[in-house]
């Protein structure tokens, strides 16, 4: 299939189907997309070609002997351009010596009618016609090609009936880098402030301009004029405002569609303010969307092909979109694309690219989170499975003689063991421990050697390159590697031999002194795969946990004995050592945080069973010790061999700002937390302890945790040696060498460490690395990759939370009462840390109308009107009658809480309902209110009842 | 719109050729008949061409004769018509007067000066059209000028220039690729020797990479030797049938 350039234009989406094959791309039409649609457009084309899965080509038409066909005399460019696609085309056909079909598609009719009879064999149709013909069954790509088509029309209509400029028009390029290079404009990155999405935003400062500027803070975008039709994650030039017009940003709870004229609050101080003068390159993606109720489309009124419909982010502003389909997709998840935005509109113009599933259905939902973080999982192709090795019980895998000789075996000398979460198919990490014959001690990590099943560049690896992380939901997971590797051959399972790469160190019998490393390939045999929970309790001394330990389940007594001791001194032994190296680290500076994990438990039917809180053990800090101290080995032995090129991984120390919050918090307490470097941050949150309400502490901790910024992975060639630190571990170098089932980086360190110990042995070097360059752009890719791994994670848990709390009566069911603590004030109301289920919330004081809370003696709370007044660290609501209610920071609050699904931004809405200490003497009242909470405020030791609407 | 791409992936540059390929050369020597030697050659649309007078007795003052050695003259000029926009002044400003001494650099590494003591060899080299790469074309120009005025010389001097594009080297490069402003090098190679006349390069590069620009250069000097040697076989055929040898 040739398509002219016109198609290439604009269905390049459809294009991009992995379904569709073979294509040939002719250089004129790829010059074409690149002078006309810009750089966006072209790179997407350009990801195609280099798509091995595709099958696609470019084809230099221009530049062969036969193709090239000069302009003639007065013909048009659009002319030329397809009388040389069509002419390569005729040349293509003959090359393949007139067996291979071709067919060019163009849109242009005169084309079809010129040369659809032309050659034999060398068809031109139209693209509809093509897609009518070869693919009769894709039906998504048949909608996306309507879709494209009604908004294809839609603009040409719009464009011809241009009115009044809703935005000002964006500055040329060329004006735009001459202002950022005299530092008239500036450039960042647009940032859109999730609860207020309407009226602010914040542009990060990027690169030069934020040294020269002078400027500390972010900068304000005010509105969505001065947005000027930017997107979040959009980088942008800004104007700066002259300072009299410079706002301050706004410190109250507000719902998202509410005015803020309604909240008359003074803003706090000024900042920086600016607008939007261009646009430097635009981050528009697929979006989830859902259309708006029956009611909302005749209201939207007169032309009713067109639909406002609202992204399931808050951030995006509203697309529209023309389809007729609107009242069938009602209570669907729908996907769109942004195609335009022009001057003269509000908003975005769109089309419809696919449907999801129903709105509140689990796989709809799941699919929506997906599509959110620009997850594409599709299953591994058939190409990619044939290069895996072959385990089945009649063909069972072995380790083979070569291997053998080369690696080290640890089969018969070590006791190799794994502590995993329960579960876990994927073991990558196992540990050893021994006493050596001198009386030192041997401390061993064994990580699963992925790099032998998956050489550099075969398609399983570039595969794993694009997926560059498995991404862990709560209810399920997307592997980066085949289960055949990722649970079978590479993991390593106990009693089976795999292959290892290992890190092994001599420890002095005494002081734990690392005397001696070594690093290499080994074959080994896990004795043991162990639960956290069971090697706690056998650490803890607990035996009756054997039991639950299949390995031991046959032997006889006496044996059974024998190996138990010969365990449970190793897993003493390690916690002994791992203690010893996390003190060493503590001294350093090395950070505790927190952030509560909320597990969710699943039934056999998948229902939700019930939420759990992660518990901490201490096994899990020995484990993790272990690989800390793995990776940090690695780290230092691969930029020692490789200076240039090597993957690290970084934490950047926190910006100083960022913890104003913290310091006001802790103040309210008493206690003092001094930030200047990580050393001092750890020690004053050991400080901040208060010994009656273990809850302060963790929530210091976790605001601590929110102020840090992200640790990131980085090639050695692109950084300067002192930006290699690690803050929160406190090491001067980095990596992540551990989990190469389950992370990609991990795969090129374990390349790149494979590569240094030839290069020890004055061996070649048989992987050709990658440049500092290319690891940069990886370490993005992997980068970027890994963030939408979180927020997925992230977001899937609070759906996994909504879906629990979604069916529960909250006035009758227990668990939707809970203890919280408030942790911040704002000026008309409070934001509330729920421990058990690691929520966090907000509380108004304040309804809509005005009025504010006021607590009787009967533990009931009321709307009245009144005042509130907000202090550093309490709010005090005084109704005009004279009674006040305050709250303090890290008062604590009983809540009933509900998550309430909205029909249409189903996000988390936490309605935060204040109950009475105990929930059995709670009688519920008569509401007048959709929702009602009340509060119980321990220091008082009296119950207080609020009222709170939404 | 979007910037050019200098390199596409497919490994093609803006005009068609390879990252190691040169632009098509053509060129003729003895296209005068007053001057003792003269060549002109085409590299692509860079035209340049090349007149020898001499050895002959110092002109002007006498004191610039050097008593062991001839002095090579070179002058550097190119016509107002020879870029985009026209220039003022066709020769004399600073760019033509460090053209000049590069090539003049250049070719008393070269000739064999120790022959012609106190005398002087002048070398007028005129770009009439540039299009990337005029020292490059000036010095295989003034060759084959020089050969063409049967001056003794160790070797052919070969120039050619190389840029440095997406970690690629680029050979011979264009106007539109030195537009673009990446680092450019020129090189001029006695090719038999291997030895290097001159070498410039005014842009930043990394040490790392310098190794392989200059060896995507002294690659393209020696397909250049092979060029002139061709014209220059090619030319004395003629000139031998002409004399009726």
């Amino acid at each position: 299939m040739v398509p002219d350039w016109k198609v290439v234009q604009d269905y390049l989406e459809i294009l991009e189907f992995p379904e569709l094959k073979g294509i040939i791309f002719m250089q004129t039409a790829c010059q074409t997309v690149q002078h006309q649609r810009g750089r966006r457009q072209y790179n997407k084309l350009r990801n195609l070609l280099k798509d091995a899965r595709h099958d696609c080509v470019l084809f230099a038409n221009e530049f062969q002997q036969h193709c090239y066909l000069p302009r003639e005399r007065g013909e048009s460019m659009e002319k030329w351009q397809t009388r040389s696609i069509y002419n390569a085309a005729v040349w293509y056909y003959h090359h393949c010596q007139d067996r291979m079909p071709i067919v060019m598609v163009t849109e242009d009719e005169e084309a079809i009618q010129q040369y659809g009879s032309e050659t034999e064999g060398v068809f031109v149709i139209s693209f509809k016609n093509y897609l009518d013909n070869f693919w009769p069954d894709l039906k998504a790509a048949h909608e996306l090609c309507d879709s494209i088509l009604q908004s294809r029309r839609e603009r040409e209509n719009e464009s011809q009936e241009s009115h009044g400029k809703e935005y000002a028009e964006h500055l040329p390029l060329e004006v735009l880098e001459a202002g950022i290079k005299s530092g008239r404009y500036i450039q960042g990155i647009l940032n859109v402030n999730k609860h207020r999405a309407q009226m602010e935003a914040f542009v990060r400062l990027q690169g030069a301009s934020c040294k020269d500027s002078g400027l500390v803070s972010d900068i304000l975008i005010h509105g969505m004029k001065a947005r000027n039709r930017s997107i979040h994650g959009d980088v942008v030039v800004v104007e700066l405002l002259s300072k009299n017009e410079w706002k301050g940003r706004t410190a109250a709870l507000c719902e998202n569609d509410s005015d803020d004229k309604a909240l008359g609050d003074p803003p706090s101080e000024p900042m920086p303010t600016g607008r939007v003068v261009g646009i430097l390159q635009k981050n528009w993606r697929d979006y989830v969307v859902t259309f708006p109720s029956k009611g909302e489309v005749q209201s939207q009124g007169k032309n009713a092909q067109k639909i406002l419909v609202t992204p399931w982010d808050y951030r995006i502003p509203k697309i529209r979109i023309s389809t007729q389909q609107a009242e069938a997709l009602q209570d669907f998840r729908v996907v769109v694309r942004i195609d335009s935005w022009e001057s003269t509109s509000v908003y975005p113009n769109g089309h419809f690219v696919r449907v999801l599933g129903r709105i509140g259905d689990l796989e709809g939902e799941i699919a929506t989170i997906l599509v959110e973080n620009s997850i594409s999982v599709v299953p591994f192709s058939e190409a990619q499975m044939c290069e895996m090795p072959v385990n089945t019980p009649g063909n069972p895998w072995k380790v083979s003689p070569e291997e053998e000789r080369e690696r080290k075996d640890l089969r018969e000398t070590h006791l190799v063991f794994s502590i995993d979460p329960k579960g876990c198919e994927d073991v990558d990490d196992t540990l050893s421990v021994r006493t050596l014959a001198n009386g030192n001690l041997e401390l061993g990590v064994h990580i699963a050697d992925v790099t032998h099943f998956v050489p550099p560049n075969s398609y399983i690896d570039i595969e794993a390159r694009t997926r560059a992380t498995t991404y862990y939901l709560a209810d399920r997971r997307y592997d980066m590697l085949p289960s055949v590797l990722s649970a079978d051959l590479c993991s390593l399972l106990g009693g089976v031999h795999r292959y290892a790469v290992s890190v092994i160190w001599e420890l002095d019998k005494t002081s734990y002194e690392i005397k001696k490393v070594w690093y290499g390939r080994t074959i080994i045999r896990s004795a043991y795969k162990l639960f956290y929970e069971a090697a706690q309790e056998l650490l803890d001394g607990n035996f009756h946990a054997v039991d639950d330990i299949p390995e031991f389940r046959d032997l006889d007594e006496r044996s059974r004995q024998a190996k138990l001791e010969e365990l449970v001194w190793a897993i003493g032994k390690l916690t002994d050592i791992a203690r010893h190296i996390r003190a060493k680290r503590d001294r350093c500076g090395a950070l505790e945080l927190e952030g509560v994990e909320i597990r969710v438990q699943l039934d056999e039917k998948k229902n939700i069973h019930d939420l759990i809180p992660k518990q901490p053990l201490e096994v899990h800090e020995t484990v993790a010790e272990c690989m800390i101290l793995a990776n940090h080995w690695v780290a230092k032995k691969i930029w020692e061999s490789f200076p240039h090129q090597a993957l690290l991984r970084q934490h950047p120390p926190p910006h100083q700002e960022f913890f104003s919050e913290l310091r006001e918090c802790a103040k309210a307490k008493g206690f003092f937390i001094d930030t200047r470097s990580n050393k001092t941050l750890a020690d004053s949150l050991d400080n901040a302890n208060d010994p009656n309400d273990p809850i302060v502490n963790r929530l210091l901790r976790s605001m601590a945790t929110q102020a840090m910024s992200n640790a990131l992975y980085f090639s050695t060639g692109s950084c300067a040696e002192e930006e290699f630190h690690h803050y929160g571990l406190a090491l001067d170098k980095y990596t992540h060498f551990t989990s190469p089932i389950r992370r990609y980086s991990d795969i090129v360190v374990h390349r790149l460490l494979m590569a240094a110990i030839s290069k020890d042995k004055k061996m070649e070097i048989k992987d050709n690395l990658f440049s500092n360059k290319d690891l940069e752009e990886l370490c993005r890719h992997i980068n970027n990759r890994n963030r939408a791994a979180q927020h997925s994670q992230k977001q899937s848990t609070e759906l996994f939370q909504c879906m629990y709390f979604k069916d529960k009566d909250p006035e009758n069911e227990e668990r939707c009462i809970s203890d919280g603590v408030i942790y911040s004030i704002r000026t008309n109301g409070v934001l509330v840390f729920i421990p058990r289920f690691g929520i966090k919330g907000a509380a108004y004081l304040r309804n809509k109308d005005g009025l504010v809370i006021s607590c009787g003696s009967d533990s009931r709370s009321e709307w009245k009107p009144g005042s509130l007044h907000r202090f550093q660290d309490r709010i005090t609501s005084t109704t005009t009658g004279g009674e006040s209610v305050t709250f303090h920071l890290f008062d604590h609050v009983t809540y009933w809480q509900q998550q309430h699904y909205v029909d249409c931004l189903e996000r988390l809405c936490q309605i935060c309902l204040p109950t009475p200490l105990d929930p059995r003497l709670y009688e519920p009242p008569q509401w007048s209110v959709p929702w009602v909470c009340v509060l119980a405020s321990l220091k008082e030791k009296s119950s207080l009842l609020l009222m709170i609407s939404t | 719109m979007a910037g050019l791409e200098l390199l596409s992936d497919q490994g093609y540059r803006v005009d068609g050729r390879r990252a190691g390929e040169l632009r098509k050369i053509q060129a003729r020597m003895g296209v005068f008949a007053q001057a003792d030697g003269s060549a002109y050659i085409e590299q692509g649309n860079t035209k340049a061409l090349a007149v020898v007078y001499g050895p002959h007795e110092i002109r002007g003052s006498r004191a610039r004769a050097l008593p062991d050695r001839a002095l090579v003259n070179c002058q550097y000029s190119s016509a107002t018509f020879s870029t985009g926009e026209r220039k003022r002044r066709p020769h004399g400003d600073r760019k033509s007067c460090e053209m000049g001494l590069q090539l003049r650099q250049t070719f008393e590494a070269a000739i064999l000066t120790q022959l012609h003591p106190r005398s002087q060899i002048d070398i007028y080299v005129q770009v009439l059209q540039a299009d990337g790469g005029t020292y490059a074309a000036c010095v295989n120009a003034a060759t084959l000028a020089v050969l063409d005025a049967g001056i003794p010389m160790r070797d052919f001097v070969c120039a050619c220039s190389a840029g440095f594009v997406d970690s690629t080297a680029l050979a011979d490069l264009s106007h539109v690729e030195e537009a673009a402003g990446g680092p450019q090098l020129a090189l001029a190679l006695l090719p038999a020797s291997g030895q290097i006349a001159l070498l410039e390069m005014d842009a930043r590069l990394h040490e790392d990479h310098l190794e392989q620009v200059l060896e995507a250069a002294a690659q393209a000097a020696r397909d250049v030797h092979t060029l002139l040697d061709h014209v220059v076989r090619q030319h004395v055929c003629e000139a031998s049938v002409l004399l009726g040898d």
